[in-house]
Protein backbone atom coordinates (compact mmCIF):
# COMPACT_ATOMS: atom_id res chain seq x y z
CA UNK A 1 0.00 0.00 0.00
CA UNK A 2 1.79 3.20 -0.92
CA UNK A 3 2.18 6.22 1.57
CA UNK A 4 0.31 9.74 0.77
CA UNK A 5 2.87 11.37 -1.00
CA UNK A 6 2.53 15.14 -1.69
CA UNK A 7 2.17 14.70 -4.64
CA UNK A 8 -0.93 12.13 -4.64
CA UNK A 9 -2.03 14.67 -2.27
CA UNK A 10 -1.93 17.58 -4.67
CA UNK A 11 -3.29 14.82 -7.22
CA UNK A 12 -6.30 13.91 -5.18
CA UNK A 13 -7.16 17.48 -4.46
CA UNK A 14 -6.63 18.79 -8.53
CA UNK A 15 -9.33 15.44 -9.76
CA UNK A 16 -11.65 16.09 -6.67
CA UNK A 17 -12.29 19.93 -8.20
CA UNK A 18 -12.00 18.63 -11.72
CA UNK A 19 -15.11 16.13 -11.27
CA UNK A 20 -17.55 19.89 -10.27
CA UNK A 21 -16.61 20.46 -13.95
CA UNK A 22 -17.58 17.05 -15.96
CA UNK A 23 -20.98 18.09 -16.60
CA UNK A 24 -21.69 19.78 -20.57
CA UNK A 25 -23.41 22.98 -18.76
CA UNK A 26 -20.04 24.10 -17.09
CA UNK A 27 -18.75 27.33 -18.43
CA UNK A 28 -16.05 26.49 -21.29
CA UNK A 29 -13.69 29.61 -19.48
CA UNK A 30 -13.42 26.93 -16.06
CA UNK A 31 -13.33 23.80 -18.23
CA UNK A 32 -10.16 25.11 -20.40
CA UNK A 33 -8.71 26.22 -17.27
CA UNK A 34 -8.96 22.60 -15.54
CA UNK A 35 -7.65 20.91 -19.08
CA UNK A 36 -4.43 23.05 -18.23
CA UNK A 37 -4.29 22.41 -14.87
CA UNK A 38 -3.96 18.87 -15.76
CA UNK A 39 -1.38 19.21 -18.27
CA UNK A 40 0.59 20.58 -15.50
CA UNK A 41 -0.07 17.64 -13.31
CA UNK A 42 0.61 15.41 -15.88
CA UNK A 43 4.12 16.48 -16.28
CA UNK A 44 4.87 16.80 -12.34
CA UNK A 45 3.15 13.09 -12.39
CA UNK A 46 6.14 12.05 -15.51
CA UNK A 47 8.73 13.23 -13.02
CA UNK A 48 7.44 11.51 -9.89
CA UNK A 49 7.26 8.36 -11.54
CA UNK A 50 11.10 8.29 -12.85
CA UNK A 51 11.89 9.14 -8.61
CA UNK A 52 10.11 5.97 -8.29
CA UNK A 53 12.11 4.00 -10.79
CA UNK A 54 15.09 4.93 -9.57
CA UNK A 55 13.82 3.98 -5.99
CA UNK A 56 13.01 0.77 -7.54
CA UNK A 57 9.48 1.00 -6.46
CA UNK A 58 7.03 -0.53 -8.61
CA UNK A 59 3.86 -0.37 -6.49
CA UNK A 60 4.01 3.12 -6.69
CA UNK A 61 5.24 3.67 -10.30
CA UNK A 62 2.33 1.47 -11.18
CA UNK A 63 0.47 4.04 -9.64
CA UNK A 64 1.83 6.85 -10.54
CA UNK A 65 0.73 5.65 -13.95
CA UNK A 66 -2.51 5.09 -13.34
CA UNK A 67 -2.55 8.59 -12.05
CA UNK A 68 -1.95 9.40 -15.56
CA UNK A 69 -4.13 7.94 -17.00
CA UNK A 70 -7.07 9.38 -14.62
CA UNK A 71 -5.70 12.49 -15.54
CA UNK A 72 -5.78 11.94 -19.28
CA UNK A 73 -9.21 10.53 -18.67
CA UNK A 74 -10.58 13.32 -17.23
CA UNK A 75 -8.52 15.67 -20.01
CA UNK A 76 -10.96 13.93 -22.57
CA UNK A 77 -13.67 13.91 -20.53
CA UNK A 78 -13.81 17.56 -20.50
CA UNK A 79 -12.52 17.90 -24.06
CA UNK A 80 -15.38 15.72 -25.26
CA UNK A 81 -17.66 18.76 -24.16
CA UNK A 82 -15.89 21.52 -25.48
CA UNK A 83 -16.17 19.93 -28.64
CA UNK A 84 -19.60 19.21 -28.59
CA UNK A 85 -20.26 22.79 -27.00
CA UNK A 86 -18.05 23.87 -30.27
CA UNK A 87 -20.34 21.72 -32.90
CA UNK A 88 -17.49 19.22 -33.74
CA UNK A 89 -19.01 15.85 -32.79
CA UNK A 90 -17.10 13.75 -34.43
CA UNK A 91 -14.06 14.93 -32.67
CA UNK A 92 -15.83 14.92 -29.54
CA UNK A 93 -16.66 11.27 -30.21
CA UNK A 94 -12.83 10.03 -30.22
CA UNK A 95 -12.37 12.26 -27.19
CA UNK A 96 -15.12 10.30 -25.35
CA UNK A 97 -13.73 7.21 -26.28
CA UNK A 98 -10.04 7.86 -25.26
CA UNK A 99 -11.85 8.65 -21.82
CA UNK A 100 -12.90 5.61 -21.79
CA UNK A 101 -9.70 3.83 -22.65
CA UNK A 102 -7.82 5.99 -20.04
CA UNK A 103 -10.20 4.64 -17.37
CA UNK A 104 -9.86 1.34 -18.21
CA UNK A 105 -6.45 1.91 -18.42
CA UNK A 106 -6.38 3.60 -14.98
CA UNK A 107 -8.13 0.13 -13.21
CA UNK A 108 -5.37 -1.89 -14.69
CA UNK A 109 -2.83 0.16 -13.61
CA UNK A 110 -3.22 -0.40 -9.87
CA UNK A 111 -5.62 -1.47 -7.77
CA UNK A 112 -6.31 1.52 -6.17
CA UNK A 113 -8.54 2.92 -9.43
CA UNK A 114 -11.16 0.15 -8.90
CA UNK A 115 -12.99 2.94 -8.02
CA UNK A 116 -13.30 4.15 -11.37
CA UNK A 117 -15.31 1.10 -12.80
CA UNK A 118 -18.42 3.82 -12.12
CA UNK A 119 -16.73 6.57 -13.97
CA UNK A 120 -16.36 3.79 -17.11
CA UNK A 121 -19.68 3.01 -16.57
CA UNK A 122 -20.90 6.67 -16.25
CA UNK A 123 -19.26 7.27 -19.60
CA UNK A 124 -20.19 4.24 -21.54
CA UNK A 125 -23.98 6.10 -20.53
CA UNK A 126 -22.87 9.16 -22.26
CA UNK A 127 -22.12 7.50 -24.83
CA UNK A 128 -25.65 5.28 -25.41
CA UNK A 129 -27.63 8.33 -24.29
CA UNK A 130 -25.49 11.35 -26.27
CA UNK A 131 -24.26 10.25 -28.93
CA UNK A 132 -26.48 8.37 -31.99
CA UNK A 133 -25.90 4.83 -32.75
CA UNK A 134 -22.62 3.98 -34.49
CA UNK A 135 -21.45 0.98 -37.50
CA UNK A 136 -18.47 -0.31 -35.98
CA UNK A 137 -15.63 -1.54 -37.84
CA UNK A 138 -12.69 -4.18 -36.61
CA UNK A 139 -10.10 -5.42 -38.85
CA UNK A 140 -7.86 -8.67 -38.98
CA UNK A 141 -4.31 -8.74 -39.75
CA UNK A 142 -1.45 -10.72 -40.71
CA UNK A 143 1.68 -10.28 -38.51
CA UNK A 144 4.77 -11.71 -38.90
CA UNK A 145 7.00 -10.13 -35.63
CA UNK A 146 5.47 -9.43 -32.19
CA UNK A 147 8.07 -7.85 -29.66
CA UNK A 148 7.42 -7.05 -26.22
CA UNK A 149 7.29 -3.23 -25.49
CA UNK A 150 8.82 -3.68 -21.88
CA UNK A 151 12.00 -5.49 -22.61
CA UNK A 152 12.33 -5.78 -26.75
CA UNK A 153 12.67 -9.11 -26.97
CA UNK A 154 10.30 -11.58 -29.04
CA UNK A 155 6.25 -11.47 -26.98
CA UNK A 156 6.66 -14.79 -27.04
CA UNK A 157 9.79 -16.28 -25.47
CA UNK A 158 9.42 -13.11 -22.56
CA UNK A 159 7.22 -13.41 -19.06
CA UNK A 160 5.61 -9.84 -19.98
CA UNK A 161 1.74 -10.02 -20.34
CA UNK A 162 0.10 -7.67 -22.44
CA UNK A 163 -2.07 -4.94 -21.31
CA UNK A 164 -0.58 -5.38 -17.27
CA UNK A 165 1.93 -2.62 -15.93
CA UNK A 166 5.53 -3.01 -15.05
CA UNK A 167 7.57 -0.43 -13.80
CA UNK A 168 4.94 2.35 -14.28
CA UNK A 169 4.88 1.02 -17.99
CA UNK A 170 2.21 -0.85 -19.68
CA UNK A 171 3.27 -3.87 -21.53
CA UNK A 172 2.21 -3.74 -25.56
CA UNK A 173 3.52 -5.77 -28.45
CA UNK A 174 4.96 -3.92 -31.18
CA UNK A 175 4.02 -5.75 -34.60
CA UNK A 176 6.86 -6.06 -37.04
CA UNK A 177 5.30 -6.79 -40.84
CA UNK A 178 1.55 -6.60 -40.92
CA UNK A 179 -0.92 -7.12 -43.71
CA UNK A 180 -4.36 -6.10 -43.17
CA UNK A 181 -6.29 -10.02 -43.91
CA UNK A 182 -9.83 -8.72 -43.43
CA UNK A 183 -12.60 -6.13 -42.23
CA UNK A 184 -15.49 -6.57 -40.81
CA UNK A 185 -18.54 -4.62 -39.23
CA UNK A 186 -19.18 -5.79 -35.10
CA UNK A 187 -21.28 -4.84 -32.64
CA UNK A 188 -18.03 -4.51 -30.04
CA UNK A 189 -14.27 -3.79 -31.72
CA UNK A 190 -11.60 -3.20 -29.82
CA UNK A 191 -11.61 0.65 -30.85
CA UNK A 192 -14.62 2.37 -31.16
CA UNK A 193 -12.89 5.42 -32.60
CA UNK A 194 -13.02 2.51 -35.65
CA UNK A 195 -16.25 3.40 -37.50
CA UNK A 196 -18.64 4.36 -40.24
CA UNK A 197 -17.76 8.45 -40.61
CA UNK A 198 -20.65 8.72 -43.67
CA UNK A 199 -22.30 6.57 -45.91
CA UNK A 200 -23.92 7.64 -49.75
CA UNK A 201 -27.53 6.62 -49.89
CA UNK A 202 -27.04 6.90 -54.05
CA UNK A 203 -28.00 10.48 -53.85
CA UNK A 204 -26.05 12.09 -50.80
CA UNK A 205 -23.46 11.58 -48.54
CA UNK A 206 -24.47 11.59 -45.28
CA UNK A 207 -22.31 11.97 -41.63
CA UNK A 208 -23.07 9.47 -39.33
CA UNK A 209 -23.14 12.12 -36.44
CA UNK A 210 -24.37 14.90 -37.37
CA UNK A 211 -26.63 13.55 -40.11
CA UNK A 212 -25.51 16.39 -42.46
CA UNK A 213 -25.65 15.83 -46.11
CA UNK A 214 -22.70 16.26 -48.84
CA UNK A 215 -22.45 15.74 -52.13
CA UNK A 216 -22.77 11.58 -53.17
CA UNK A 217 -19.35 9.94 -54.09
CA UNK A 218 -20.70 6.75 -55.07
CA UNK A 219 -19.86 6.43 -58.58
CA UNK A 220 -22.40 4.24 -61.06
CA UNK A 221 -22.09 0.54 -61.11
CA UNK A 222 -20.12 0.57 -58.53
CA UNK A 223 -22.24 0.38 -55.19
CA UNK A 224 -22.44 2.95 -52.17
CA UNK A 225 -19.75 4.28 -50.85
CA UNK A 226 -19.08 4.71 -47.16
CA UNK A 227 -16.19 6.78 -45.40
CA UNK A 228 -14.85 4.98 -42.61
CA UNK A 229 -12.01 4.53 -40.28
CA UNK A 230 -10.24 1.02 -40.21
CA UNK A 231 -7.43 1.37 -37.73
CA UNK A 232 -6.08 3.85 -35.40
CA UNK A 233 -2.57 4.29 -34.11
CA UNK A 234 -2.80 4.63 -29.91
CA UNK B 1 -22.94 -18.49 -20.88
CA UNK B 2 -22.65 -22.09 -23.18
CA UNK B 3 -19.93 -24.96 -23.54
CA UNK B 4 -20.28 -26.86 -26.74
CA UNK B 5 -19.15 -30.60 -26.34
CA UNK B 6 -18.70 -32.00 -29.91
CA UNK B 7 -16.10 -34.77 -31.00
CA UNK B 8 -13.10 -33.59 -32.62
CA UNK B 9 -10.28 -35.75 -34.47
CA UNK B 10 -7.37 -37.64 -33.47
CA UNK B 11 -5.03 -35.15 -32.61
CA UNK B 12 -1.88 -37.46 -32.29
CA UNK B 13 -2.73 -38.64 -35.93
CA UNK B 14 -2.83 -35.01 -37.14
CA UNK B 15 0.33 -34.07 -35.33
CA UNK B 16 1.88 -36.63 -36.87
CA UNK B 17 0.45 -35.45 -40.81
CA UNK B 18 1.30 -32.34 -40.00
CA UNK B 19 5.34 -32.79 -38.87
CA UNK B 20 4.24 -31.67 -35.87
CA UNK B 21 5.50 -33.03 -31.86
CA UNK B 22 3.10 -35.00 -29.84
CA UNK B 23 3.38 -32.56 -26.29
CA UNK B 24 3.73 -35.08 -23.20
CA UNK B 25 0.77 -32.95 -20.97
CA UNK B 26 -0.78 -30.28 -22.78
CA UNK B 27 -0.40 -27.28 -26.02
CA UNK B 28 -1.99 -25.05 -27.94
CA UNK B 29 -3.61 -26.01 -31.34
CA UNK B 30 -3.33 -23.31 -33.84
CA UNK B 31 -6.37 -22.29 -35.90
CA UNK B 32 -7.70 -25.08 -38.53
CA UNK B 33 -5.71 -27.86 -36.67
CA UNK B 34 -8.42 -30.01 -37.76
CA UNK B 35 -9.19 -29.13 -41.35
CA UNK B 36 -5.05 -28.34 -42.57
CA UNK B 37 -3.40 -30.59 -44.60
CA UNK B 38 -0.23 -28.76 -43.91
CA UNK B 39 0.67 -26.32 -41.73
CA UNK B 40 1.03 -23.72 -44.25
CA UNK B 41 -2.83 -24.08 -44.24
CA UNK B 42 -2.94 -23.11 -39.94
CA UNK B 43 -1.84 -20.02 -38.61
CA UNK B 44 -1.84 -18.76 -34.52
CA UNK B 45 -3.77 -16.36 -32.87
CA UNK B 46 -1.61 -13.32 -31.81
CA UNK B 47 -3.87 -14.41 -28.20
CA UNK B 48 -1.40 -17.66 -28.10
CA UNK B 49 1.93 -15.99 -27.48
CA UNK B 50 0.18 -14.20 -24.36
CA UNK B 51 -1.76 -17.55 -23.36
CA UNK B 52 1.55 -19.30 -23.45
CA UNK B 53 3.28 -16.95 -21.57
CA UNK B 54 0.09 -17.06 -18.53
CA UNK B 55 0.81 -20.93 -18.68
CA UNK B 56 4.05 -20.43 -18.40
CA UNK B 57 4.05 -18.00 -15.34
CA UNK B 58 1.80 -20.84 -13.71
CA UNK B 59 4.03 -23.28 -14.20
CA UNK B 60 1.84 -25.62 -15.81
CA UNK B 61 3.42 -28.80 -18.26
CA UNK B 62 2.59 -26.45 -21.96
CA UNK B 63 4.87 -28.12 -24.57
CA UNK B 64 5.70 -26.89 -27.95
CA UNK B 65 4.34 -28.17 -30.94
CA UNK B 66 6.06 -26.54 -33.61
CA UNK B 67 9.67 -25.69 -34.17
CA UNK B 68 10.77 -22.07 -34.06
CA UNK B 69 11.47 -21.85 -37.44
CA UNK B 70 8.26 -22.99 -38.65
CA UNK B 71 5.60 -21.15 -36.83
CA UNK B 72 2.79 -20.37 -38.52
CA UNK B 73 1.92 -16.85 -39.27
CA UNK B 74 -0.20 -14.73 -36.85
CA UNK B 75 -3.58 -13.17 -37.23
CA UNK B 76 -4.46 -10.37 -34.82
CA UNK B 77 -8.09 -9.94 -35.20
CA UNK B 78 -9.47 -6.38 -33.54
CA UNK B 79 -12.21 -6.99 -32.13
CA UNK B 80 -13.38 -7.24 -28.49
CA UNK B 81 -14.15 -10.66 -28.58
CA UNK B 82 -11.34 -12.19 -26.64
CA UNK B 83 -11.03 -15.52 -28.72
CA UNK B 84 -8.27 -17.76 -27.43
CA UNK B 85 -6.35 -20.55 -28.95
CA UNK B 86 -7.77 -23.97 -28.14
CA UNK B 87 -5.92 -26.18 -25.72
CA UNK B 88 -5.06 -29.56 -25.95
CA UNK B 89 -5.00 -32.17 -23.11
CA UNK B 90 -3.21 -35.65 -23.39
CA UNK B 91 -5.02 -38.61 -22.04
CA UNK B 92 -2.05 -38.50 -19.46
CA UNK B 93 -3.73 -35.75 -18.06
CA UNK B 94 -7.35 -36.98 -18.57
CA UNK B 95 -6.36 -39.79 -16.45
CA UNK B 96 -3.89 -38.30 -13.90
CA UNK B 97 -4.19 -34.88 -12.35
CA UNK B 98 -7.48 -33.22 -13.50
CA UNK B 99 -6.24 -30.04 -11.40
CA UNK B 100 -4.22 -29.15 -14.20
CA UNK B 101 -7.54 -28.08 -16.07
CA UNK B 102 -8.91 -26.14 -13.23
CA UNK B 103 -5.69 -24.24 -12.94
CA UNK B 104 -5.19 -23.93 -16.30
CA UNK B 105 -8.90 -21.64 -16.31
CA UNK B 106 -7.87 -20.49 -13.36
CA UNK B 107 -4.55 -18.65 -14.47
CA UNK B 108 -6.61 -17.66 -17.66
CA UNK B 109 -9.50 -16.05 -15.78
CA UNK B 110 -6.81 -14.47 -13.13
CA UNK B 111 -5.09 -13.03 -16.33
CA UNK B 112 -8.03 -11.82 -18.23
CA UNK B 113 -9.73 -10.05 -15.42
CA UNK B 114 -6.50 -8.16 -14.77
CA UNK B 115 -6.01 -7.23 -18.38
CA UNK B 116 -9.18 -6.72 -19.54
CA UNK B 117 -10.99 -5.22 -16.61
CA UNK B 118 -14.64 -5.05 -17.76
CA UNK B 119 -16.78 -2.47 -15.47
CA UNK B 120 -20.28 -2.82 -18.21
CA UNK B 121 -19.94 -6.41 -18.45
CA UNK B 122 -19.87 -6.25 -21.72
CA UNK B 123 -16.62 -8.88 -22.64
CA UNK B 124 -17.05 -12.10 -24.47
CA UNK B 125 -14.26 -14.89 -24.05
CA UNK B 126 -14.23 -18.17 -26.31
CA UNK B 127 -11.72 -21.11 -25.46
CA UNK B 128 -11.51 -24.72 -25.90
CA UNK B 129 -9.87 -27.46 -24.06
CA UNK B 130 -9.73 -30.39 -26.79
CA UNK B 131 -9.11 -33.32 -24.64
CA UNK B 132 -7.81 -37.23 -25.06
CA UNK B 133 -10.59 -39.34 -23.32
CA UNK B 134 -8.67 -42.70 -24.04
CA UNK B 135 -5.25 -44.44 -25.04
CA UNK B 136 -6.79 -45.16 -28.55
CA UNK B 137 -6.68 -41.14 -29.35
CA UNK B 138 -10.38 -40.57 -29.21
CA UNK B 139 -10.83 -36.63 -28.49
CA UNK B 140 -14.08 -34.36 -27.43
CA UNK B 141 -13.62 -30.97 -28.12
CA UNK B 142 -15.55 -28.41 -24.82
CA UNK B 143 -15.83 -25.34 -26.82
CA UNK B 144 -16.93 -22.15 -24.03
CA UNK B 145 -17.98 -18.44 -25.05
CA UNK B 146 -19.26 -16.21 -22.30
CA UNK B 147 -18.14 -13.81 -19.72
CA UNK B 148 -14.86 -13.81 -18.15
CA UNK B 149 -16.30 -15.06 -14.79
CA UNK B 150 -17.96 -18.24 -16.27
CA UNK B 151 -14.41 -19.60 -17.30
CA UNK B 152 -14.02 -21.72 -14.62
CA UNK B 153 -17.34 -23.77 -15.72
CA UNK B 154 -14.97 -25.31 -18.68
CA UNK B 155 -13.21 -27.58 -16.50
CA UNK B 156 -16.32 -28.17 -14.47
CA UNK B 157 -18.03 -30.33 -16.91
CA UNK B 158 -14.92 -32.04 -18.03
CA UNK B 159 -15.30 -33.74 -14.45
CA UNK B 160 -19.08 -35.32 -15.58
CA UNK B 161 -16.94 -36.61 -18.51
CA UNK B 162 -15.08 -38.38 -15.80
CA UNK B 163 -17.79 -39.86 -14.21
CA UNK B 164 -19.52 -41.10 -17.36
Amino acid sequence: MNKMTPFLEGFNHLAKSVENLLFVTRSKKLQKQAISDLKKIYKEAAKEKIIAIKDNNEEYANTILGCECVISALSSFIEMWLLIKDDEPDKAWDKLISAQKFTLAAIRASDGFQHLKSLFTYLRSIENNVFPPQTFLSSGMIVEEQICSICNKNYEECEHLVNLPYMGEFCYIKLGKIKLDHAAIVNNPADKRCRVISFDDGEVSRNKMTWEETPSKSHEGEGNAINAILLRAN
Amino acid sequence: MAIEQTDYLNVAEQLSTLGLKLPRQMALLPEHFDIAKSLDECQHLVEAATIKTVLRNASLPLDEIVEKNRRPLLIQNNSFEIVLPAIFFTYSVFNGDLGIFYETAQAVMAYLTKAYPDPAKENTVKMSYIVETNEQGKCKKFSYEGSVDGLMNLPGILKSIDDE
